[in-house]
């Protein structure tokens, strides 16, 4: 069967992400030396996402103290 | 003694007292037949902590006797109620929902226990949660020392967390009312999976004196019921400042919905991706019948989106650096590896090893996030989105595991209202609103601080149109004979 390229681009194009489709979900941590290490990469992740929000320096954090 | 159906079980908070009063029963009678039915059943549906028959039967005779002398408290006067068993009860176990715990026993009761014993209330048992309600971040429904809280609509589905058993116990009819405790969704989630009314009041404004600390600066006590109405009569005998509580707002509230601003002028804001796209499929419909009835109340909706900050990071990172250090002691005994759910251990390892620096950073970001959503009721009166997106999940499902059926949308809506709200100490009611799948679904409002009677006036009225909260889930259609449970 003869294909032409502008065929070939319309059937990519509409066809759905092979590579999506593809991808199981990510294997979820089991063991719990598995789970300590998610937790660890975890903190770091948030800890580099907070680092994106930019924040004034006279911004005080949202807990308070009263003296009496 | 008179048998008890369905039209009691499933009665509301002021219908049950108005029977009281009318002397159709007794509240002995009353707490009998609720203690037999929660006593029976509570097990079925791992919603049962502490069945507290002896000091119940004892207040409800108390009780009986002001009745007798025309002795009018509250409208909570002989009217039963469970309580999630992270709050203390002298003398009585309270486990936290967690092994490790399982014998602890305090000498104090928590301060809202005392105010609704004050109120007549008649508390007949302690309900299920999950373990530790939930601090480090649990994957499955099974982590509680209880077993999961099972869904009386379905018990294969989920009854939600953390405040499981007081979800459960208020679908079953089991008990009239249940307290139950947020910190982040814990009381909105299983009000939205069993089909009840749940309010999370203003951070501060109802004391957590007794109760076990989670996040101090984000722990809130609130009421599950029938109805906004109950709600509201609960709140009003619970809040109030309380010296033993340093995060008390110092606060009052007297419940008088009467007294709200016209629905006219009320403006609510929603965001139609949250409806539309982020909702599951089978939950549109009936998400959107709840939209339409808010706007035949005459409010003025319009569309709204939150401002852009990473809600979940901030409120996930600050719950795990403060749960780690009130339970540092038991990482640190080894005795958390008792508890059942792996990945909370581990979450709870790992929150000790938050950075300072990363702990002020989130707390200076919702520092921000405060100020941005102040600004946002200024064109605002209320937020109003899915309560959750969807139906209970399936018991064997993980939780952290993404919905199939849910689109990823980069729109931001109002999707993280369940974060912002909580990390801002905003009240939010949640509302039954459908079905989806045979399951219950429900819509949140979320307000001002403070703005309890404004979100409990809508919400009052949404159930004059609506009955969604006076749906039974299946346990309750079998008629109850109090008399032949023995």
């Amino acid at each position: 069967m003869k294909v032409t390229r502008r065929q070939l681009a319309g059937a990519l194009l509409g066809a759905p992400p092979l590579l999506a489709q593809a991808q199981p979900e990510p294997a979820r941590p089991e063991t719990p030396a598995e789970l300590l290490a998610a937790g660890r990469e975890r903190v770091r992740r948030n800890a580099e996402s907070l680092a994106k929000v930019q924040v004034p320096m006279n911004t005080e954090p949202a807990f308070s103290f009263r003296a009496l | 003694m008179a048998d008890f159906g369905d039209e009691v079980f499933f009665a509301t908070i002021t219908e049950l007292h108005d029977r009281l009063v009318a002397k159709e029963f007794s509240a002995v009678d009353l707490a009998r037949a609720f203690l037999d039915r929660l006593e029976k059943l509570g097990p079925r549906y791992n919603a049962l902590a502490l069945l507290l028959r002896e000091s119940a039967i004892r207040k409800a005779r108390q009780v009986d006797d002001q009745l007798k002398r025309g002795r009018i408290r509250s409208a909570l006067q002989g009217v039963p109620f469970g309580a999630k068993d992270l709050l203390s009860l002298a003398g009585q176990p309270t486990t936290w929902g967690a092994r490790p715990y399982a014998a602890q026993v305090f000498d104090r009761d928590a301060t809202v226990l005392k105010k609704l014993d004050g109120a007549g209330g008649v508390l007949i048992g302690k309900l299920a949660m999950v373990e530790l309600a939930g601090g480090g971040g649990y994957r499955y429904a099974s982590a509680s020392f209880f077993g999961p809280g099972l869904n009386p609509w379905d018990p294969s589905r989920w009854s939600g967390g953390s405040s499981s058993g007081s979800g459960a116990a208020v679908a079953a009819g089991l008990v009239p009312y249940a307290l139950g405790s947020e910190t982040w969704g814990s009381i909105l989630t299983p009000a939205a999976y069993c089909g009840v009314t749940g309010l999370r009041p203003t951070y501060g404004l109802v004391s957590r004196y007794g109760a076990m600390a989670l996040s101090w600066t984000m722990d809130k006590i609130g009421p599950m019921c029938r109805s906004a109405e109950d709600c509201g009569l609960v709140l009003n005998a619970i809040a109030g400042r309380d010296s033993k509580d340093p995060g008390s707002a110092g606060k009052s509230f007297y419940y008088a919905p009467q007294f709200a601003r016209a629905f006219k002028d009320l403006r609510v804001g929603f965001a139609p991706v949250d409806f539309e796209e982020r909702a599951e499929s089978a939950a549109r419909p009936d998400f959107q019948k709840a939209l339409e009835t808010l706007r035949g109340l005459g409010l003025q909706m319009k569309e709204a989106s939150l401002p852009e900050f990473p809600y979940g990071t901030v409120a996930g990172l600050i719950i795990d650096a403060e749960g780690s250090s009130v339970f540092e002691p038991l990482i640190e005994s080894g005795k958390v590896e008792e508890l059942a759910d792996q990945k909370q251990i581990a979450g709870l390892k790992t929150g000790l090893e938050i950075a300072a620096k990363d702990y002020f950073r989130a707390m200076r970001i919702r520092r921000l996030i405060q100020h941005e959503l102040r600004k946002m009721f200024v064109d605002y009166d209320v937020l109003v989105s899915p309560s959750r997106f969807g139906p209970a999940t399936k018991l064997s499902e993980p939780l952290d595991r993404r919905r199939s059926d849910r689109p990823a949308t980069k729109a931001r809506g109002l999707s993280d209202l369940g974060a912002a709200g909580n990390l801002a100490g905003l009240p939010a009611l949640s509302l039954p609103c459908g079905f989806a799948d045979g399951l219950p679904i429900a819509i949140q409002l979320v307000g001002r601080p403070l703005s309890e009677n404004t979100l409990l006036a809508i919400g009052r009225e949404f159930q004059r149109r609506t009955d969604w909260h006076r749906r039974r889930s299946p346990v309750g259609q079998a008629v109850w004979p109090a008399r032949s449970l023995n």
